[in-house]
């Protein structure tokens, strides 16, 4: 096992502890859902059914070639020496584990403005769904909380088993919104440990300069990951709704005010520098050949799954 | 402008409450975001102070209601309608005080003076009431200020009490008439322990006077019982301190320009003090006066008057003489009366009293009479009693004032009296379940006392008799025709002149009065020596001022409410104009547009 399990995180046989709970309607439809982008494969034989470079032992017979000398004889087909009389060895091919992690940025900007359904309660939710599809065909997945003063990345174990998705789910809701962004120095404690190569999903609301999330999933990419970017963006983060006249704003993260005349200029001032924001950041991804996904949390959590991630090939 | 209330203004404090709420949100009108950076870092052009006139609207609002529970008001001088001013001048024995120069009385009359002149306007009606004993109205309301001025000018003060509650309903009186305004205006030291205030209330109150320093001789009794002998007489003088000092002085009594008592004293805050002489020299006018340094001097010298005595010659007529012996050791007792031999009858010159025992006296009989136990005649007794019972007595009349008898009861027999027209009962009995008269007295002249109780059969010795000797001792002193002619009298008590109608009055400086035919009373109002001349007869009434409610000259505190003002001319007058419905309807008005405006605001379309 690799990890850290620490002290917070909840065990699944303490039944008070809570948990993010996800709508049984939608857990039918999870069931029939899987990753499908192309994944790396570590060398550790698995269940999942990644391809890998043809072997000579395995499970499933890959073909056949023409035995060359010196190797194993364990592996000559007598059955086909029999009919043929020449010998042929069968090759294999293997299956490999790929393991999936999931991060979810827990800065203080994903939880602002305080609402009842947050970018971090919908961001807790969907990587709970996301763990549950892997977990579902015992896929190994793992959860990462990034942000935070005092721990910058608070790892999961890696689940295996099905039985395991209520343990993700709690390890999820102890979720809390804390300190400021710096997700490239998160993603590089994730990172400080050695992982199988295999799918990174980094959930986040990318409130952070462009070049910050380029270095943090250029970090991931490095690893050998397939990297997916799924940046959750509300309709009401482009077209805030503030009433007219002089207003002040104050950053959730680092409590800076700033007092600027919000009228219809500088409304769209600002909304065309966030779909600038969200334009770099979906070329950054693209030029690195990065997955990335813009999810609207308001459209639901039924929408990002069965609509935004399947449109992007993530799942499937 | 003045506020009725002005501790309301205290609730202006809210002011405090308002702003803090507005700077509470104020700060909270700072909005959360994820993140500045995407934001436009353009500030907003500056520019002056916007004022907040919500907040504006809110303090206009919470100043014109706290000013509006203010009550506040204006006085205006505004042209008047005909006005009546009552004027009361308080001329009690108080307002001799010293105050300044003059005395409180003199400072009274000159503020009333600059009343008329200052407050009075042309047209108005002004009437003056003088607080004495009764409160008199001196000049009816009338538009002739210089009559009233004149009457003022001519007011002398009184040595006696009054009640300035009866003078201000007498003044009040006088409203119901009065067309235009109405204002009663009162100049007093306000030395009355009870002040009306109630009945002030609406009045315009001008106190004059201060301090409370006064030594008063509060009595001077002469104990002389009848027919007793001057020189055996003893006389007291009592003195009080009414200041609430310590107070020194002399004090002197003199009879016939004799000194009879010289004694200097102290006296404590309250306190009183008897003084006793028994050195009188003789019959005549005891005068005390005292020496001292207080305020007030109508109190401090009284007289009292030592009575001239010789025994009373008393001519006792009765058919049964067994218990004559009793009322020989009874005049020997007294040792002034004297009976006269048994042949009186016949020459009533030398007799002073007859008793008639069981005897009817004549009718024409010119001298005054006891008449004891009369025999009956159907028309003046009604029968004879057994075993009567003494029911009660009349406490009013001379015969029983100062003291209660205690009878033998019940009497062995008695006869039961019929009450002439003239006559006032003196004793009542009971016989079985009735009540019956056993004695009355008449004024008319001769004087007559009836008795039905059969005295002289009764034990006069006997140690349980002892109230009927008295009552035969107190009827013959009632009986003597020798009345005093000087009597020592209070000021202000009505002095009864049943018998002096027309009678010439001779009073204390001088002047001459004369009494009506039919006045049944005279009051002194000064002290001195007072002389009724009717006839060859006279009657003299030596007046002192006792009253402890003048003696206690210290002014009562008066509210400043009631104070008169000196703003006013006689032309105009102050209306007081109420503006605490203007504040109110400003402060809803004010309200009401900042509701609106705030409803406006939340309506208004975000950006």
């Amino acid at each position: 096992m690799w990890g850290k399990r620490t002290a917070r995180t909840p065990q699944a046989s303490d039944p008070a502890a809570p948990t993010v709970s996800l709508p049984l309607s939608l857990l039918g439809k999870l069931d029939r859902l899987q990753f499908i982008l192309p994944r790396p494969t570590a060398l550790r034989e698995g269940t999942v059914r990644a391809r890998s470079a043809p072997a000579a032992h395995g499970f499933e017979v890959h073909g056949y070639r023409e035995y060359s000398w010196g190797e194993d004889l364990r592996h000559l087909d007598w059955n086909a020496y029999a009919r043929t009389g020449e010998l042929f060895v069968r090759v294999f091919r293997a299956e490999r584990e790929s393991a999936t992690y999931i991060l979810l940025d827990t800065s203080s900007s994903m939880a602002a403005p305080e609402t009842a359904n947050s970018n971090l309660g919908f961001g807790r939710q969907l990587v709970a769904a996301l763990a549950y599809v892997c977990l579902r065909r015992h896929e190994p997945v793992s959860v990462a909380l990034l942000g935070g003063e005092a721990a910058r990345c608070q790892r999961s174990p890696l689940w295996r088993h099905r039985q395991q998705s209520l343990e993700a789910a709690r390890f999820l809701a102890v979720a809390r919104p804390s300190g400021r962004a710096d997700v490239a120095a998160a993603v590089a404690s994730f990172l400080d440990v050695a992982l199988h190569p295999g799918i990174a999903v980094l959930v986040s609301d990318f409130f952070y300069p462009v070049e910050q999330a380029a270095r943090a999933l250029a970090l991931l990419r490095a690893r050998g990951f397939a990297v997916v970017a799924v940046h959750l963006l509300r309709a009401s983060d482009v077209d805030p709704t503030l009433p007219g006249g002089v207003v002040t704003l104050r950053d959730a993260e680092t409590g800076e005010e700033r007092t600027l005349h919000w009228n219809a200029r500088t409304r769209s001032m600002y909304r065309q520098a966030i779909e600038r924001h969200a334009q770099a950041l979906r070329a950054c991804c693209h030029d690195q050949g990065l997955y990335y996904v813009r999810v609207d949390p308001d459209a639901g959590l039924e929408a990002a799954l069965l609509g935004a991630l399947p449109q992007a090939g993530i799942v499937g | 402008m003045g506020l009725a209330e002005p501790l309301a203004l205290s609730f202006g404090a809210l002011a405090g409450i308002l702003l803090y709420l507005h700077w509470q949100a104020r700060r909270k009108r700072a909005y959360v975001v994820p993140a500045l950076f995407l934001w436009p870092s353009e500030p907003p052009p500056p520019r002056r102070h916007r004022w907040d006139w919500l907040l504006l609207l809110q303090l206009l609002a919470l100043a014109a209601l706290v000013v509006a529970l203010a009550q506040p008001f204006v006085e205006q001088a505004v042209p008047r309608a005909q006005m009546r001013h009552v004027l009361i001048v308080d001329r009690t024995a108080s307002m001799q005080a010293r105050v300044g120069a003059g005395t409180r009385f003199q400072a009274a009359v000159a503020e009333a003076q600059r009343y008329l002149a200052e407050e009075v306007g042309a047209g108005d009606a002004v009437g003056l009431i003088a607080l004495g004993e009764e409160p008199e109205l001196l000049v009816p309301p009338t538009a002739d200020v210089a009559r009233v001025s004149q009457a003022l000018g001519e007011l002398v003060p009184y040595d006696s009490a009054g009640s300035l509650a009866q003078a201000l309903a007498l003044a009040r009186s006088l409203q119901s008439q009065a067309r235009g305004g109405f204002r009663v205006a009162v100049f007093s030291d306000f030395a009355d322990a009870a002040l009306p205030e109630a009945a002030l209330a609406d009045a315009k109150v001008f106190p004059v006077g201060e301090g409370d320093r006064n030594l008063a001789i509060t009595a001077v009794e002469v104990h002389q019982r009848p027919w007793q002998p001057a020189r055996d007489t003893r006389a007291s003088v009592r003195v009080r301190n009414y200041g609430s000092e310590p107070s020194h002085g002399l004090l002197l009594a003199e009879v016939r320009g004799q000194v009879v008592l010289r004694t200097g004293f102290t006296l404590a805050p309250g306190e009183e003090q008897s003084f006793l002489t028994e050195l009188l020299p003789g019959p005549g006018e005891l005068v005390a006066s005292l020496v001292a340094d207080d305020l007030l001097a109508v109190d401090n010298v009284a007289w009292a008057w030592v009575a001239e005595t010789r025994p009373l010659r008393v001519c006792f007529v009765s058919p049964q003489t067994e218990r004559w012996s009793d009322l020989e050791t009874l005049a020997a007792a007294t040792g002034a009366l004297r009976w006269l031999p048994r042949t009186c009858a016949r020459n009533s010159s030398d007799t002073d009293v007859f008793v008639f025992h069981r005897t009817p006296p004549p009718e024409d009989l010119h001298a005054p009479a006891l008449v004891l136990a009369p025999p009956p005649d159907g028309s003046r007794t009604r029968g004879r009693l057994r075993d009567v019972a003494l029911a009660g007595w009349n406490s009013d009349h001379p015969v029983f004032a100062g003291w209660s008898p205690a009878f033998p009861m019940p009497f062995a027999q008695a006869q039961e009296l019929v009450l002439p027209p003239d006559a006032v009962p003196l004793l009542w009995g009971r016989a079985g379940e009735r009540t019956v008269l056993l004695g009355w007295a008449t004024e008319r002249q001769p004087r007559q006392v009836w008795l039905g109780v059969d005295a002289v059969s009764e034990s006069l010795l006997a140690p349980d008799a002892f109230s009927l000797a008295v009552t035969l001792l107190q009827s013959l002193a009632w009986l003597d025709p020798r009345e005093q002619p000087v009597r020592s009298w209070s000021a202000g008590k009505p002095f009864p002149v049943a018998g002096l109608g027309g009678a010439e009055v001779t009073l204390p400086d001088g002047a001459r009065d004369r009494l009506p035919q039919a006045g049944m009373a005279y009051v002194p109002h000064w002290r001195g020596r007072y002389e009724f001349h009717q006839g060859a007869g006279s009657t003299i009434l030596l007046v002192s001022a006792y009253d402890a409610r003048e003696a206690a000259i210290a002014p009562q505190r008066v509210p400043a409410s009631l104070r008169a003002g000196s703003e006013s001319d006689g032309a105009t007058a102050k209306q007081r104009v109420d503006w605490a419905r203007a504040f109110l309807l400003a402060g809803l008005v004010a309200l009401a547009l900042e509701a609106w405006l705030a409803r406006a605001r939340a309506q208004e379309r975000p950006v």
